[in-house]
């Protein structure tokens, strides 16, 4: 069976309470943030495009978060709870290890994608933008989580410790998450904040959505140059996690 | 010019592969002349350090196909390590093995087909149940479908687990996650298995059901048992072949009768008469020396086996007989393995080991 | 007799003079003025008008947008290149006591009036978009380009009442919002409990 390892991780996910607990949550936070959206007195009467900015902000951020916490733990749990050793006995090879955990974490997303479509239809219901919202935040909520998951991995086969890695790891969400939540807009338009929104995938992702929903610039060709940027931080986190993949190691003991 | 480089270069390439192919071939063969029924371990040099640690260091043995190999020595004396070399598990630093025939740096995939390993201390997908987690290793291992379900129920009933099957791993007790940690070693049909402390949490009766079903697989199916236990005894009533580690280093291997004679401790016999004023008179008189002692109505004479083995003490029984003493019982005991474990193993002084380490973990 | 026709006289002549200075001084003013006026000085502040047109009373939802209708009227004679100024609104909430911010209310804010004419009347009008409930008063105001020391010019005031706007279920988002949750305890409960069943559990 080729992706045994894979259909294990992701039973493993809807069999025990962590996996379906997550999901539950987040449709509850959905459910919030899209009803607060509709009915708030002041916030229902913001644009339709910029509630379903921020949902979809929501969306993606929850499930790089998701991506990062679960991929940060993924193989230090495994190391920590002593089964990772019986893993490598098996004639699975560590990358296959790795890219199997990684597509599970990337199947757990689509999930969380699924549940959020009659969110978004819902919020975008009246506009013409329910096609490039289901689009685009699968797009981009694909590419940020298959770069953070990669990335997130790599660490926990590193750092063999499950509080270590997930803790780098979501500094590193952070990092990337802070222009679009901490930087004031003046301070994006200084040369720093210029700098820094540039090379930042997640910066990319939400200037293209509100860019695509808050002024309707729908088309793949205007948003080309955002999706390039977030692929290719995509592909450079495979690329490290290619490298650290190519042989695990359990920890010494003497 | 640029051309004439270019050329030359790629004919040197190939020359240098062709010569490492040459040399490769002529030292490692190929997977398919290794015989199928090769299940022997041999390491020659091999040593694993962490930085200034050393925790194996030059380990050269050699185990049969088919033997029953006792790995002994203290805790920290790099037993581990060595058998996570030997599974692959971990790059040796230096030094070569070969299990099954497969070089384990080189060839460690092929190696995982062939071996199964229960450490020490092993986890479990506790979400899972027995037949679950032995379907999901079975599949792991590539084994079709159909047989993997039928092989991990014959697993689990062999182990003693096939009523709880379905009850999840959650809710096992030590002995039983222990039995599991078996099945799921035995699962590919091993050539080769490593066993470390196997009957560890299991009781008495389960203890004894794990050695017979050892020896069983071991005569019926030729395999390889690479055994790490503390349980001397164990130890010595399975094993063919002992090998006692130190400080990661090999410091004794033979037989058990071998390493006896290397640590110079030899064989006793107890000779127990009944206890007379005429008997303690002619015991006085015994060609050989005996040590003699009484314990209440019955005098004990222990004779040490010397050189000439059983026949230093004929003499002494032939007289015991013709004096008429009333032998009440003879018994061998087994001079324990732990005597031979002690001579060969310096004793441990933990504060001192953990400064000299640097605190390893 | 002598002494009251001299002093009569002089009287005479005293005031003579003084009519004659009077009248030399007002001509000198008005010549004045028509200098001034002839230079393009502004009218002044009393000479533009700010007037509600629309009702002075406006109860309104929010989420309704409403119109706010006002003239501009320049009240003087003299024609002026100096007239223009920003006409704007001016929302003030009375609950919280505080200005607002115009952001969300309207899109045009200030409107731009590059001169107006005397007897000339311009018609004002704003959008509102009423989007917080409670009670306001709302001016229009004039502030000249050419007089920055005086206050702008006001119209009176127009109060405003906004009914807060009651919707437990827009866009049908509460199939949605309680259904998705539903379902998926659903599943995931069922999934659960099937295995647990195979399991022995339950």
């Amino acid at each position: 069976m080729p992706l045994q390892l894979y259909k294990s991780e992701i039973s493993g996910n809807f069999y025990s309470l962590r996996g379906t607990s997550w999901i539950v949550a987040a449709s509850l936070i959905f459910s919030l943030v899209a009803y607060l959206l509709l009915t708030d007195k002041e916030l229902s009467l913001l644009d339709q495009g910029e509630m379903l900015f921020t949902l979809s902000e929501i969306v993606i951020s929850l499930g790089t978060v998701m991506a990062v916490t679960s991929a940060s733990s993924t193989i230090s749990t495994e190391i920590e709870s002593k089964t990772f050793e019986s893993l490598l006995l098996t004639p699975t090879s560590s990358r296959q290890i790795a890219f199997q955990k990684l597509l599970s974490i990337t199947t757990t997303w689509f999930f969380l994608y699924v549940i959020a479509i009659p969110y978004l239809l819902a919020v975008s219901n009246g506009t013409n933008l329910s096609l490039s919202s289901i689009l685009y935040v699968g797009i981009y909520g694909t590419l940020l989580v298959v770069g953070f998951s990669a990335i997130s991995i790599a660490l926990s086969a590193k750092l063999k410790s499950s509080k270590n890695s997930v803790m780098v790891a979501l500094m590193i969400l952070l990092i990337m998450l802070a222009p679009s939540i901490f930087f004031a807009t003046s301070l994006k338009k200084t040369s720093f904040g210029m700098a820094i929104e540039n090379i930042n995938p997640v910066s990319h992702a939400m200037n293209s959505l509100d860019s695509i929903l808050v002024d309707n610039q729908q088309s793949l060709f205007e948003q080309a140059s955002h999706l390039f940027r977030v692929t290719i931080f995509a592909v450079i986190c495979l690329a490290i996690l290619t490298y650290i993949s190519r042989r695990f190691e359990v920890s010494p003991v003497v | 010019m640029k051309a004439g480089a270019k050329t030359s270069l790629r004919m040197m390439a190939a020359a240098s592969r062709g010569i490492r192919s040459l040399v490769t071939e002529s030292k490692d063969p190929p997977a398919s002349k290794i015989s199928a029924n090769d299940n022997s371990i041999i390491t020659s040099g091999l040593s694993k350090a962490y930085e200034k640690l050393k925790a194996v260091d030059s380990l050269t043995l050699a185990v049969d196909s088919g033997d029953i190999f006792g790995f002994l020595g203290p805790n920290g004396a790099g037993k581990t390590t060595t058998i996570r070399m030997l599974c692959g598990l971990i790059p040796p630093s230096a030094g070569t093995a070969r299990v099954a025939g497969f070089d384990i740096i080189r060839e460690s995939m092929k190696i995982r087909s062939v071996i199964g390993l229960l450490p020490e201390s092993s986890g479990f997908y506790n979400w899972m149940n027995a037949q679950e987690y032995l379907f999901h290793f079975a599949l792991l291992y590539k084994i079709e479908p159909s047989v993997a379900r039928n092989r991990a129920m014959c697993l689990l009933e062999k182990v003693g687990l096939a009523e709880k099957a379905y009850v999840p791993i959650s809710y096992y007790s030590r002995g039983m996650r222990q039995r599991l940690g078996l099945a799921r070693a035995l699962i590919n049909e091993p050539r080769i298995i490593f066993l470390d402390e196997p009957t560890l949490g299991l009781d008495p009766s389960g203890q004894e059901e794990i050695r017979k079903f050892l020896l069983e697989l071991n005569r019926e199916k030729g395999v390889t048992v690479f055994l790490s236990s503390h349980a001397l005894g164990e130890v010595s009533s399975l094993c063919n072949k002992i090998a006692i580690i130190d400080h990661g280093q090999l410091v004794a291997k033979g037989n058990v009768d071998e390493l006896r004679a290397q640590a110079g401790v030899s064989h006793t016999i107890v000779v127990r008469v009944v206890n007379t004023a005429a008997a303690r008179l002619q015991l006085l008189n015994m060609p050989s020396r005996g040590k003699i002692s009484e314990q209440g109505s019955l005098i004990s004479v222990t004779f040490s086996e010397g050189s000439q083995g059983p026949s230093d003490y004929y003499k002494d029984f032939e007289y015991m007989i013709k004096q008429g003493l009333q032998v009440y019982d003879i018994q061998r005991p087994d001079t324990s393995l732990e005597e031979v474990f002690f001579k060969f193993t310096r004793p441990r002084n933990v504060s001192s080991d953990a400064e000299k380490n640097g605190g390893v973990r | 007799m002598m002494a009251v026709r001299l002093l009569l006289a002089r009287s005479y002549e005293s005031a003579r003079i003084t009519i004659i200075l009077c009248g030399l001084f007002a001509a000198l003013g008005y010549t004045s003025v028509i200098l001034l006026d002839a230079s393009g000085a502004p009218p002044s502040s009393d000479d533009i008008l700010m007037k509600v047109t629309s009702p002075t009373e406006v109860h309104g939802t929010a989420g309704q947008i409403i119109r706010i209708e006002g003239t501009i009227s320049n009240v003087g004679s003299k024609s002026s290149s100096n007239s223009g100024g920003i006409a704007y609104i001016s929302i003030v909430d009375l609950v919280d006591k505080v200005p607002v911010d115009l952001e969300d209310w309207s899109a045009e804010k200030g409107l731009y009036i590059p001169s107006i004419e005397p007897a000339q009347s311009l018609p004002l009008e704003w959008n509102v978009r009423l989007v917080k409930a409670g009670s306001y008063t709302i001016d229009i105001l004039f502030n000249k380009d050419s007089d920055v020391s005086s206050p702008p010019v006001s119209s009176s005031k127009i109060y405003l009442e906004v009914q807060p706007k009651f919707n437990l279920n827009p866009e049908n988002i509460l199939p949605v919002a309680f259904g998705v949750p539903a379902v998926l305890l659903a599943i995931l409960g069922s999934v659960n409990y099937y295995r647990g069943r195979k399991t022995g559990i339950y």
